[in-house]
């Protein structure tokens, strides 16, 4: 092994690991055991399987020739909005609705989506599409520390339902327990993240993180190409006729990150 | 508490223990978070990796050798499962910077790391998957077999790999 590769090497050895990965990882293994383990071998099913998304203050993606440089911001106190300063308020404060929201505040880490308390939805103008529904609620809520204007808020969709395209009448309506989705199949639920253009100078990437932190954020400050990230929802999550709720892997018995 | 090899953890996970296959999979959940995160580049890619490496190799606990060591075949189904997520569309030559790396706190000059990791994304998947398993300790056979490829391919892909980093740390040092 040359420099190089003792380099890349140290590299690979220093990633920092999210402290629960023992755990997640004994979990898995106990679950999914055969009762007895086949001795020969066995097709594996290959399900898909969604993320666990833990909380985080910073994260860079950068994604190769069109790809984007992305900050996900969560924080492990708690606080996953700005507050306070000239542009971003405290949504926490200033709406019921808002207060203690799963996807704004995960002390815990991510909590799954049927241990936490169903939330009221959003009903948008008709046609409002989910990437501007949630892109909609992310500026209000960073900026303003309040809901979309263009919406209102109505019941709860269906368990396990991220939103609802809304049809023959149904306006929109967006999931304000896990706006962004939540993980397959364990269920986590995921916090909001902005992807950077490789255009954007690392400086400016900083200044932005920074600015983050102090919780004085602006959408419409955001440099040229920031934008708020749009996951793919499973079919499961999206409120369709004939489609099948999300299967969710068996709960593990409460733990500080439930 | 006794210290019990991989083999005899494995053989009793096989066996249905799930005490063993408990202590199997944290001994081993480190080494594979990073190298499903040196894989994807991405957290949220890895820790889905992460997960997938664990649910296959503990539902197929009954295929594995106990004769091989138990790293190696996990390390073999990460890169699979890796790969797998590629072709899904995830985690496709993306790097991502974690917080601890970009603030310096575990050490590593957060500039280095950064450019570390955009090589490594830099690199093409099937040359990023041999490198780093060649770096984790995996032979070109077990390389190969994880790639279904040949064993010569895989040890084509480990020296191209390694030189197109060079290459690319040298152009941005």
């Amino acid at each position: 092994m040359d420099d190089l590769e003792r380099k890349i090497k140290e590299h690979i050895d220093g990633i920092p690991v999210p402290a629960d990965v023992r755990d997640r990882a004994a979990r898995i293994a106990r679950e999914s055991l055969p009762e007895v383990a086949p001795a020969r071998r066995a097709r594996i099913p290959g399900g898909r399987l969604r993320v666990v998304l833990i909380a985080i203050l910073v994260l860079l993606l950068l994604a190769g020739l069109a790809a984007a440089l992305t900050i996900a911001f969560g924080r492990e106190d708690g606080l996953s909005v700005p507050t306070g300063g000239e542009g971003g308020r405290a949504g926490r404060a200033e709406s019921p609705t808002l207060s203690d929201l799963p996807w704004l505040y995960q002390p815990g880490g991510a909590p799954r989506i049927d241990r936490v308390e169903r939330r009221a939805a959003l009903a948008y103008p008709p046609r409002t599409s989910y990437p501007k529904a949630v892109r909609a609620l992310f500026a209000s809520v960073v900026e303003r520390g309040e809901l979309p204007r263009i919406a209102r808020v109505v019941p709860a969709l269906p368990a396990g339902v991220v939103f609802s395209p809304g049809r023959g009448g149904t306006r929109p309506r967006l999931d304000l327990a896990a706006p962004w989705g939540y993980s397959l199949p364990d269920g986590r639920i995921r916090t909001p993240s902005l992807y950077f253009p490789p255009s954007v100078p690392k400086e400016q990437i900083r200044r932005v993180i920074a600015t983050l932190e102090r919780g004085s954020l602006s959408p419409t400050a955001l440099p040229r190409g920031v934008r708020v990230s749009v996951p793919r929802l499973p079919a499961c999550q999206i409120d369709r006729t004939g489609a099948a709720p999300c299967r969710l892997s068996p709960a593990a018995p409460e733990s500080g990150a439930g | 508490m006794r210290f019990r090899t991989d083999r005899r953890l494995a053989a009793a996970a096989q066996s249905g223990d799930r005490d063993a296959a408990e202590e199997l999979a944290r001994r081993h959940a480190d080494g594979v978070w990073k190298v499903a995160y040196s894989l994807t580049g991405s957290r949220d890619h890895a820790d889905e990796v992460f997960q997938e490496t664990f649910l296959r190799a503990f539902r197929a606990i009954g295929s594995y050798d106990v004769d091989r060591p138990f790293g190696a075949w996990l390390y073999g189904i990460v890169l699979n499962c890796a790969r797998d997520a590629r072709a899904a569309g995830r985690g496709n030559a993306l790097t991502e910077l974690p917080s601890e790396l970009a603030d310096g706190r575990v050490g590593v000059p957060p500039e280095e790391a950064l450019e570390i990791g955009r090589a490594l994304a830099g690199l093409d998947p099937e040359r990023r998957q041999a490198v780093v398993g060649h770096l984790i300790g995996l032979t070109a056979g077990e390389i190969a077999r994880a790639a279904g490829v040949p064993e010569g391919t895989a040890r084509s892909r480990i020296a191209r790999g390694l030189a197109d980093l060079r290459a690319r740390l040298r152009g941005t040092g």
